[in-house]
């Protein structure tokens, strides 16, 4: 157990170190990111809603920057480990990272856990800029901080799926970035999910991060109760994400040291 | 002891063993060099010592521990170091670096923090601990390397080719180092390499390994009066073949 908690504090004194090295590519990106967001705003391609989860109308604009939020999180959450493992590979250090003590998938949840304080501190420097500049902001309650930390774990099994991939066919850039724009149409994020065919719907619904922002923009919205019903759905299928993306981890994990692929890049 | 059994690795696609039916041991304050020309099968068979690579027979232990099925134990017997320049964090300083591979590798931050000064001592690093790797030279990086290997107080220190790249002090200057490790600190050494000089400089055994499988494993001193009799003589064996190409292989 004690090896598990050193590698986790290992890994997030290098997450921050990493970051605070590379300081320049994260206010590129805050700025990159900021002027998306900014353009969906100008868009206006919200006001549908708050006629679904309730509200005012000029709180529109705040669950749209909510489903912004949460759309940057279910991103991290799919490419974070799957970007770590090709650049580690690309160094050479991936094969050293497997020589620890600890499971190399251990050591990829330890680097999600700062990622996620890492991409907190980029969210809300998103969300101060929103405010400033457009006086657009988010409340912050109970309902949707629950959803947003069980919508993430699910979100993080996909990425599991993507990381073990990633150990064995190494390029798959394209295909998560492929991910992520449908991600962005397919989970009610800026679009109502039922101006999609009914296959997509059913996609999207089978997705954690549709639930959960579901759940946070009902919460956030004013609905006063949300039906345990879609709360067991949410806990549900993020579990069901999570014990799947790491038993898929774990076979091309396995598949990866058969082939001697671990150092190849 | 690593203990290395009748172990052989193929692959499918293209069909190659790798290894074949390799077997031979390293005790712990031994160097053992594994010589052999390029394609022979020397990174193959660390890498499945050190569990990144799964092998299709045969069994290896490490001071009596299943390599196999009980990996996390064995990693903590062992300081692994491969292809030299490229096992650490080139933005970060040679003590952070240190910091993380001793932590994942089974020690406290403090634990680490205390041992890093004898590390970094014994392998003469001491004023280039708060400099970043990347501004380090090859010879340089290859010892904050072993460094980082040998950080978690490992038994056995694994090498692979760690001579590339490097010019003649350097390794001169590595040889060293290695002997302190096994006389001084009681390390199991375990070298691959086709730089049959350098090897001798610090192996007590010598494994010869060609195609995948071991043509010879002699004593230091047996491998000196082979390379005596291999220029007066017409032997022609395997071991001569090997041997003869590491010389047309050799930078010194």
């Amino acid at each position: 157990m004690r090896d598990y908690i050193y590698a986790l504090e290992a890994e997030f004194i290098l997450e921050l170190r990493q970051s605070w090295k590379y300081k320049t590519g994260f206010f590129t990106d805050l700025i990159v990111q900021f002027l998306i967001y900014s353009a969906l705003l100008f868009a206006g391609r919200y006001t549908w809603m708050t006629r679904q989860y309730g509200g005012a109308l000029n709180e529109s604009k705040s669950l749209m920057l909510l489903g912004y939020v949460f759309w940057s999180y279910a991103i991290l959450a799919i490419s974070q480990m799957g970007n770590d493992i090709r650049i580690e590979a690309n160094r050479g250090t991936l094969e050293q990272k497997s020589l620890s003590v600890v499971p190399l998938s251990w050591l990829f949840i330890s680097k999600a856990f700062s990622g996620v304080i890492v991409s907190t501190v980029f969210v809300s420097l998103i969300i101060g800029m929103s405010t400033l500049f457009f006086n657009v902001s988010i409340k912050i309650t109970t309902g949707a901080f629950c959803a947003w930390a069980v919508m993430l774990m699910g979100m993080y099994g996909f990425g599991f799926i993507i990381a073990g991939i990633t150990l064995v066919v190494k390029k798959v850039g394209q295909l998560t970035f492929l991910i992520q724009i449908a991600l962005l149409f397919l989970t009610g994020t800026f679009m109502p999910l039922k101006s999609f065919p009914y296959v997509f719907q059913l996609i999207g619904k089978s997705l954690p991060l549709t639930l959960g922002m579901e759940i946070a923009k009902m919460s956030i919205g004013g609905t006063k109760i949300i039906d345990s019903e879609r709360w067991m759905m949410l806990v549900f299928i993020s579990i069901i994400y999570l014990v799947v993306g790491l038993t898929i981890f774990h076979i091309l994990e396995c598949a990866a040291r058969q082939k001697g692929l671990l150092g190849k890049y | 002891m690593i203990s290395i059994s009748h172990v052989s690795k193929s692959y499918k696609k293209p069909l190659v063993r790798a290894l074949n039916d390799v077997s031979f041991s390293v005790k712990r304050g031994e160097s053992v060099g594994l010589l052999g020309p390029n394609g022979a099968g020397k990174t193959t068979l660390i890498k499945s010592i050190s569990g990144l690579i799964n092998f299709s027979a045969g069994k290896i232990t490490i001071d009596g521990i299943d390599a196999s099925s009980r990996r996390g134990k064995t990693l903590r017997l062992l300081g692994v170091v491969l292809d030299g320049s490229r096992n650490l964090y080139w933005r970060l300083t040679v003590r952070q670096n240190l910091v993380y591979f001793g932590m994942i590798r089974g020690m406290s931050y403090s634990q680490t923090k205390s041992r890093i000064p004898k590390i970094l001592d014994l392998m003469q690093l001491g004023e280039f601990s708060n400099y970043q790797v990347g501004l380090l030279s090859s010879g340089q990086k290859q010892k904050a390397s072993i460094a980082a290997a040998l950080v978690h107080n490992p038994s056995f220190l694994i090498l692979d080719e760690p001579t590339n790249g490097l010019d003649i002090p350097s390794m001169d200057n590595l040889s060293r180092v290695l002997n302190t490790l096994r006389d001084e600190m009681n390390i199991g050494i375990l070298i691959s390499s086709h730089n049959l000089s350098f090897v001798q400089q610090v192996s007590q055994k010598v494994v010869f390994i060609n195609k995948g499988k071991i043509v010879d494993i002699l004593g230091i001193d047996d491998v000196k009066e082979f390379e005596l009799k291999s220029k007066s003589t017409e032997i022609k064996t395997d071991l001569l073949t090997v041997y003869r190409n590491l010389m047309k292989g050799d930078i010194r």
